[in-house]
């Protein structure tokens, strides 16, 4: 975690006791930065507005409007749109949520939600600093040849400099890449392991999108991907000769599981 | 008739957007007080208002088998706050929970019955007592036993311990219903007087109900 600037982040909910609560929880972890609070729609638009935030925990309920509008209006003056931690007091707000605004919210809160509060702050927490991790290496410009559509799933390889030469890498025969220190990193692949003075931040801009980070160590190709284990949280990877169980850190979990084509509503129930 | 259909409607109205923020409230006001086990109470009691709620308005009268036994556990999770070491409870794993997830079984059917045996068994009992809840998948079926060691059901009678007929009684007459229409039917059976003292004393009393896993709810 340390390695990232906290996300900026704003609080939006009706109620004067239950938003000074939560100020006052979030002012306690590292990975966000309070940057203001409000209580209804109009303040919260400015307030996002002028301090442009990565994250927000918002509550459905604001005075003079609902979080829906507010997101409507942001939407069409083209403001930048914070990824969402959401608290309702009404469940079927949450269909509303999944359905029009699923690209940014990014966890629920169904109130009350004080009961274990510890435990879904951590999950919000982990789920807005994994969606503005892949933000960010979606939107940064790829650092090496081809140019310019590396991100596209047409392009399927890459060149890498290696030793004074370039290294043709193929994603679909990439398994895992693994943090060497020093800024470099282990590329583990079919064919054999290739040390590469890149970091683990570096790789996941030129990487596609199925390529995901899983710790601090690890980024996987999550194609290759045949067993999560959630009590453990480790993940096998199908590798040759053999196959390989890395650990899924806490702070990439839940955006993990996110990313993986599975029943959602099933993990919710789950957890 | 008339009347209890109007009260639904209006029982309906109540908003349950304000019982939730209110609890939410309230749950705050616990944690500055640092009370944990406020939180929990509120927490499951939240979590119980908003099933029934969610199925009344609705309209159904059934849902899936995991989520009754959670009204159930959260039933005995409050109760056990309130009364502390009067009261223990076992439910059935976490484990078997998953493979119930496609039985269905009447709104509130194990939550009376656990209800009855905290209510009239266990507390007409001055060393109180528990309750065990267990799920067992027999063929068709899925068993539930619910059972106490309270006084019984003669006993608590005996005492002037009457309390949740009507829910029994409603229970019945929805399963009278539902069954004429269905292969494989809902029973429910009691058994009485399961133990004996070493003094020859009888008490205790097991519930079990016979849940079909294929089942059409739809009248």
């Amino acid at each position: 975690m340390n390695s990232f600037k906290p996300l900026r982040c704003v609080i939006l909910e009706d109620e004067d006791d239950i938003r000074k609560w939560i100020v006052e929880k979030l002012e306690n972890y590292p990975e966000l930065e309070i940057v203001g609070e409000a209580a209804n729609i109009d303040d919260a638009y400015r307030l996002i507005a002028t301090t442009n935030p990565e994250a927000a925990f918002m509550d459905v309920q604001l005075i003079g409007g609902d979080a829906f509008t507010l997101l409507n209006r942001l939407e069409k003056n083209n403001l930048p749109i914070p990824y969402i931690v959401l608290a309702t007091g009404y469940p079927e707000y949450v269909m509303t949520a999944l359905n029009d605004y699923r690209s940014y919210v990014v966890q629920y809160l169904v109130k009350p939600f004080i009961d274990n509060w510890e435990f879904k702050f951590r999950r919000g927490i982990d789920a807005l600093v994994g969606a503005n991790m892949n933000k960010i290496s979606n939107e940064s410009a790829p650092l090496l040849i081809p140019q310019p559509t590396i991100k596209k799933e047409t392009v399927d390889f890459t060149f890498l400099q290696n030793k004074g030469s370039l290294l043709r890498l193929d994603f679909a025969k990439v398994a895992y890449l693994e943090a060497a220190g020093g800024g470099e990193s282990i590329v583990v692949t079919d064919d054999g392991n290739h040390q590469i003075d890149l970091t683990l931040n570096k790789f996941i801009q030129i990487l596609p999108a199925h390529f995901f980070r899983i710790s601090k160590s690890n980024i996987i190709n999550t194609t290759r991907v045949i067993t999560i284990n959630r009590g453990e949280r480790t993940v096998e990877i199908n590798c040759i000769p053999k196959n390989k169980s890395l650990g899924i850190s806490d702070t990439y979990y839940v955006y993990f599981l996110g990313k993986l084509p599975l029943a959602k509503d099933q993990l919710d129930k789950k957890n | 008739m008339g009347g209890s259909i109007q009260v639904q409607a209006i029982v309906n109205q109540l908003n349950p957007h304000f019982i939730n923020n209110a609890l939410q409230w309230l749950q705050v006001r616990l944690d500055r007080n640092n009370d944990k086990e406020g939180i929990g109470v509120v927490g499951k009691l939240s979590e119980n208002i908003s099933t029934v709620f969610r199925n009344s308005r609705n309209q159904k009268a059934y849902h899936a088998l995991p989520n009754e036994l959670k009204l159930a556990e959260n039933y005995l999770f409050i109760q056990k706050q309130r009364f502390k070491d009067m009261l223990d409870y076992e439910m059935p794993d976490e484990d078997i929970l998953q493979s119930l997830e496609d039985v269905n079984i009447p709104l509130l059917m194990i939550q009376i019955h656990v209800e009855n045996a905290v209510e009239h068994g266990i507390r007409n009992q001055a060393k109180g007592g528990s309750v065990k809840v267990n799920c067992n998948d027999e063929k068709d079926y899925i068993i539930i036993h619910i059972e106490d060691d309270g006084v019984g059901r003669e006993a608590a009678k005996k005492i002037g311990s009457k309390g949740t007929q009507n829910g029994t009684k409603m229970l019945q007459e929805l399963e009278i219903i539902y069954n004429k229409q269905n292969n494989f039917e809902i029973k429910q059976f009691y058994e009485d007087e399961i133990f004996e003292t070493t003094g020859g004393v009888k008490y205790g009393t097991r519930v079990i109900l016979q849940i079909p896993k294929q089942y059409n709810y739809e009248i």
